[in-house]
């Protein structure tokens, strides 16, 4: 089963997490780490080292919350076709998504393409469904 | 608006403030990472030079490479913002500094035994003495975002009760 490491600023991967197992209960190997105000990048580095070591047999899917923001920038430098790969803009829907397909897929790329499409698919403008 | 040259201290270099804050209120096109560091790692230059608006540059150099090519990035007469990775690095730049220059420390992760001066920038009494020695010439804006209140100080020395 790939891993899932959610790397993001504040507590909003904690938070996630427990509001994705409210709605599909709870969850095995999935890790949060949180970039705080004034932590230190480095240290992040290596817990976020040890965690992906942890999922190495399978591989880890990272979803951070903005491309460009430093937990983003961290979880790039790790992406290995084989093993890591990387989904940033983390929602609801394509948490809940990733959690439900991760036996289905047969590495990290493969469930990061279900994540990505899932989480724009996943955003809807009212508007645009009244006037259909 | 007159051209503003942003010197900024941010260990994260480009990132959510950055991007969201500094490019945008200032209308910055061009942006200069000065760390010899970053210089060597062809993948955290790839990284940075992905994350940028599409309409910016970004630009590397080395502390000696910056230092030697200054006068030409001085005289294009453009906004620029340059990141440096720690207060060591700004000081090792000094000899260019002028009054022009707006210098911002935004970013300095805490470390045992550093001082908290915001929620983003804490200080060791190395980097307080470094600061202090730039303070004797220079303002220096220690705040995240552009529109913030900067945290004035006129003695960095005093942190440390000196």
């Amino acid at each position: 089963m790939v891993g899932i490491i959610l790397l993001t600023h504040g507590s909003l991967g904690m938070e996630l997490l427990k509001t994705s197992e409210m709605i599909i209960g709870k969850q095995n190997n999935v890790d949060f780490l949180s970039v705080q105000s004034g932590a230190s990048l480095s240290d992040l580095a290596k817990d976020l080292d040890n965690l992906i070591n942890k999922y190495k047999k399978d591989g880890v899917l990272i979803l951070t919350d903005m491309f460009g923001g430093s937990p983003s920038n961290i979880a790039m430098a790790y992406f290995d076709k084989e093993h890591v790969d990387v989904v940033t803009g983390v929602n609801l829907p394509m948490l809940i998504k990733t959690f439900s397909m991760r036996n289905d897929v047969e590495n990290a790329q493969n469930l990061g393409r279900i994540a990505s499409q899932t989480g724009k698919e996943s955003i809807i403008l009212a508007g645009d469904l009244m006037s259909k | 608006m007159n051209r503003k040259l942003i010197f900024r201290v941010d260990d994260r270099l480009i990132h959510g403030q950055v991007i969201e804050g500094w490019i945008k209120y200032f209308k910055i096109r061009e942006i200069i990472i000065v760390s010899d560091r970053v210089c060597k790692d062809d993948l955290q230059r790839m990284i940075y030079s992905s994350i940028l608006p599409e309409d910016c540059i970004l630009q590397f150099y080395s502390i000696e490479n910056f230092i030697n090519n200054f006068a030409e990035i001085y005289s294009a007469k453009r906004s620029i913002l340059i990141l440096f990775e720690s207060v060591r690095d700004l000081y090792n730049v000094r000899e260019v500094l002028n009054d022009e220059i707006i210098i911002n420390v935004g970013c300095v992760a805490s470390r045992e035994h550093k001082i908290e001066i915001t929620d983003t920038v804490f200080l060791d009494k190395d980097e307080l003495i470094l600061l202090s020695k730039l303070r004797e010439k220079y303002d220096i804006q220690v705040k995240k975002l552009p529109w913030e209140t900067a945290v004035e100080i006129k003695n960095f020395l005093s942190l440390i009760g000196e």
